[in-house]
């Protein structure tokens, strides 16, 4: 269904006044299919061949006399004013065609600098219309309508000759008869057919010496040519015709080629009659691609852009789909995998609950949350870890081995210090911070306390105190030997240190002096 | 003659094929993308799901072998604790019993007791647990004893009596001084020592209103 509007193939109706030539642009190669007259005979016969057409556009050139060729200024003007202004230049001109076309080609150099503007058209459609119509008939797409003019254009191109400023390209075709197209700077500026029933005089190098002279002083009159410009006029014969291919007269320089050496390697259907510089052209044209409409109007060619446009249709069609799945092709992968993961999870859940829901069957009945057991249970061992049984230090103490008749203990007191820790990890709410009995509370809780005992007593001699203070020291070293604990001194008997002052009375009574011990035992949770 | 009108129905009817598939495959793109946006939503839905109850398992798993684990460590001690009288309110009747009790095994001087009011430490235990429990209340009462002693076997016995007591009591301060440092007599009955004890009674409070605050 799309296959043409993919393909290089092409069908070529070739338009002159007497008749049309069906050909066909298929594997490289350019075949003469039929010839129709302009007759109803001819178009009957068309309208038969259009039936085993192949499968491809049609690309209409026409070879006529009635194609007008002008060259006009108008004001420079850009965009949708440019359009207006050279739509109605062409209805003016030719407002019988709907064959028409208008296109801007630079600008003056002097004066207002207006645009110079190029415009052509088929100004007998009758010749066009019959062929045209049954083509669209069939509703067959029609890509471009041409014409040999703008052929030999391309032709000059292929050629290299096309960068020359002033080009006459003189082809003879063989039932159509002998065109002449003048390029300025490859582009068409004029074209003209002199019928092949026009009664020649003299041989075929004058009768082109003759028509290139006519044309010269034509172009001449319109401006299109300075008078003393040079002109090489390249003629295209499909067979050799003289010997001396170069002849110089005056300003024009003509330039004799034959078809068939140039297309010696060119694929032409060597079954047709001997092609011309237009069969060639054609060719190679399609070689490179297709040639572009010039004369088409929108609905001449609307199969064409009809087909291209549900070709475009499908393919966004198809390429939204493809898009669409190709964008979300990282989503698709994702989602695969999120439910491939969904699923391991699920997998992984089931043999866990199963876990749980025995571990839940076998769970020792409790009578209160394990947390608070445990809380409670902390809690408790903390504060009775730091119960000191006092009646171990008055064991002690009162020892008969430590406390001799010279020593005699009159104050025992124990405190339980708080050592507060902010880091504690056991939190308390309820109470004010700042009150002494709530870091009390704080620190037995979290088990942060200290066990202080004070003992004061006084100790006795006859007279030495060195003996007072050796007996205070025998007890300290006694008292910490059985307890286990730290034993400080706070208050001997005598201070001995040298910072400080030392007062007494040296006489014959008693020595009896007071001495303060402290034993500390810090409970650790 | 060519009709050169604009295109024409039938033209148009040209285009209804593919303006159809055109628009049939852009639905259908439109409608493969919102479906695959559901069922992306679907699924990420269900992998949450899924991730979120195998964490709520695990979780749980995690919960119920530490609980047991907690459990079989404790059950003892908390057992214990709880036929010591300890989590439940204090019985200050019964340690006015035991106070008599101890005074005439021993046969003491007279104790002067003084309870203080009970002052609650509420202990909110590890609140980053994977299990969090309820506050547990820490309640104390400051109980001070002053006891005239005849001697330190007094004391010793007095406080070997406050150790058989079921309650955890706790010495904060406890002051042991000679009544008469150079006119001591043990031969004669009377009180040569004096003690001033005072001793912090704790108690647990398990069954603890959470105090929700105030929504302004």
């Amino acid at each position: 269904m799309l296959s043409f509007l993919n393909s290089r193939d092409a069908n070529i109706l070739l338009v002159g006044s007497a008749g049309a030539s069906l050909l066909v642009w298929q594997k490289r190669r350019l075949n003469l299919l039929a010839r129709f007259d302009s007759s109803d005979d001819g178009y009957a016969g068309f309208d038969a061949a259009l039936s085993s057409v192949i499968n491809a556009p049609f690309t209409i050139v026409m070879d006529v006399i009635e194609e007008d060729f002008r060259t006009e200024t108008v004001a420079h003007v850009t965009g949708s004013d440019r359009r207006a202004l050279l739509t109605r230049k062409l209805n003016h001109l030719f407002r019988t065609t709907p064959y028409k076309m208008a296109a801007v080609r630079g600008r003056e150099k002097t004066g207002r600098k207006d645009d110079k503007v190029f415009l052509t058209a088929l100004t007998k459609p009758e010749i066009l219309d019959p062929w045209l119509s049954r083509v669209l008939a069939k509703r067959i797409p029609v890509r471009a309508i041409s014409s040999s003019a703008f052929v030999m254009e391309r032709f000059a191109r292929y050629l290299n000759i096309n960068t020359n400023a002033y080009v006459l390209i003189v082809n003879e075709e063989e039932v159509i008869g002998v065109r002449q197209t003048y390029l300025q700077n490859g582009r068409v500026i004029f074209s003209r057919l002199t019928p092949a029933s026009i009664q020649r005089t003299g041989t075929f190098e004058e009768f082109v010496e003759e028509q290139s002279t006519q044309t010269r002083r034509y172009l001449e009159r319109i401006k299109q040519l300075p008078y003393d410009a040079a002109l090489d006029v390249y003629v295209f014969s499909p067979l050799p015709r003289v010997e001396n291919n170069e002849v110089r007269r005056d300003l024009l320089t003509f330039y004799y080629f034959s078809i068939s050496e140039l297309g010696r390697d060119f694929a032409i259907s060597q079954d047709d009659a001997p092609a011309g510089a237009l069969a060639y052209s054609l060719a190679k044209s399609f070689k490179k691609g297709a040639l572009p409409n010039v004369y088409g109007p929108f609905v001449a060619l609307r199969y064409f852009l009809i087909g291209k446009l549900r070709r475009n249709l499908y393919l966004s069609g198809a390429l939204a789909l493809i898009g669409t799945l190709g964008y979300l092709y990282p989503d698709i992968v994702e989602v695969r995998d999120k439910i491939s993961d969904e699923q391991n999870i699920r997998l992984a859940t089931a043999p866990l609950r199963q876990q749980y829901d025995t571990m839940r069957a076998r769970f020792p009945e409790t009578p209160i949350a394990s947390g608070k057991m445990e809380v409670v249970v902390e809690t408790y061992d903390r504060i009775a870890s730091q119960v000191m049984d006092l009646s171990h230090i008055l064991d002690a103490i009162g020892s008969t081995e430590l406390v001799s008749p010279e020593l005699q203990i009159t104050e025992i007191a124990w405190t339980l210090e708080e050592l507060p820790d902010e880091s504690a990890e056991v939190i308390y709410t309820g109470l004010d911070p700042d009150e002494p009995q709530v870091v009390f509370q704080k620190s037995v809780a979290a088990g942060r306390t200290m066990s202080v005992v004070t003992v004061e007593g006084l100790v006795t001699s006859s007279g030495s105190r060195r003996e007072s203070r050796e007996r205070v020291l025998s007890f300290v070293d006694a008292l910490a030997e059985r307890s286990g604990l730290t034993v400080t001194p706070l208050t001997m008997p005598l201070d001995l240190n040298t910072a400080s002052s030392l007062t007494t009375t040296l006489d014959n009574k008693p020595l009896a002096e007071d001495f303060v011990l402290e034993i500390r035992s810090e409970v650790m949770p | 003659m060519i009709n050169f009108r604009m295109l024409s129905k039938k033209d148009m009817l040209m285009l209804r094929t593919p303006l159809i598939v055109f628009f049939i495959a852009c639905a259908v793109a439109g409608v493969f993308y919102y479906v695959l946006g559901v069922f992306s939503l679907r699924a990420t839905r269900a992998l949450n799901d899924a991730q979120t109850q195998l964490e709520q398992i695990s979780t749980s798993v995690e919960q119920i072998a530490q609980e047991e684990q907690t459990i079989t460590r404790y059950i003892g001690r908390y057992s214990q604790i709880e036929a010591d009288g300890v989590v439940s309110k204090e019985d200050r009747l019964q340690l006015l019993e035991d106070m008599t009790d101890i005074r005439s095994r021993y046969l003491l001087y007279p104790i002067d007791i003084d309870l203080s009011e009970q002052t609650v430490t509420r202990l909110e235990g590890d609140i980053y647990a994977l299990n969090p429990v309820g506050p547990v209340d820490l309640q104390s009462t400051r109980v001070s004893f002053k006891l005239p002693l005849l001697h330190e076997e007094d004391f010793t016995n007095f406080t070997r009596g406050l150790q058989e007591h079921d309650g955890l009591l706790l010495p904060q301060h406890c002051t042991i001084e000679r009544s008469n440092l150079f006119d001591m007599q043990f031969d004669v009955l009377g009180d040569n020592l004096h003690a001033d004890c005072t001793f912090l009674w704790y108690t647990f409070n398990i069954d603890v209103q959470e105090v929700i605050p105030d929504e302004y």
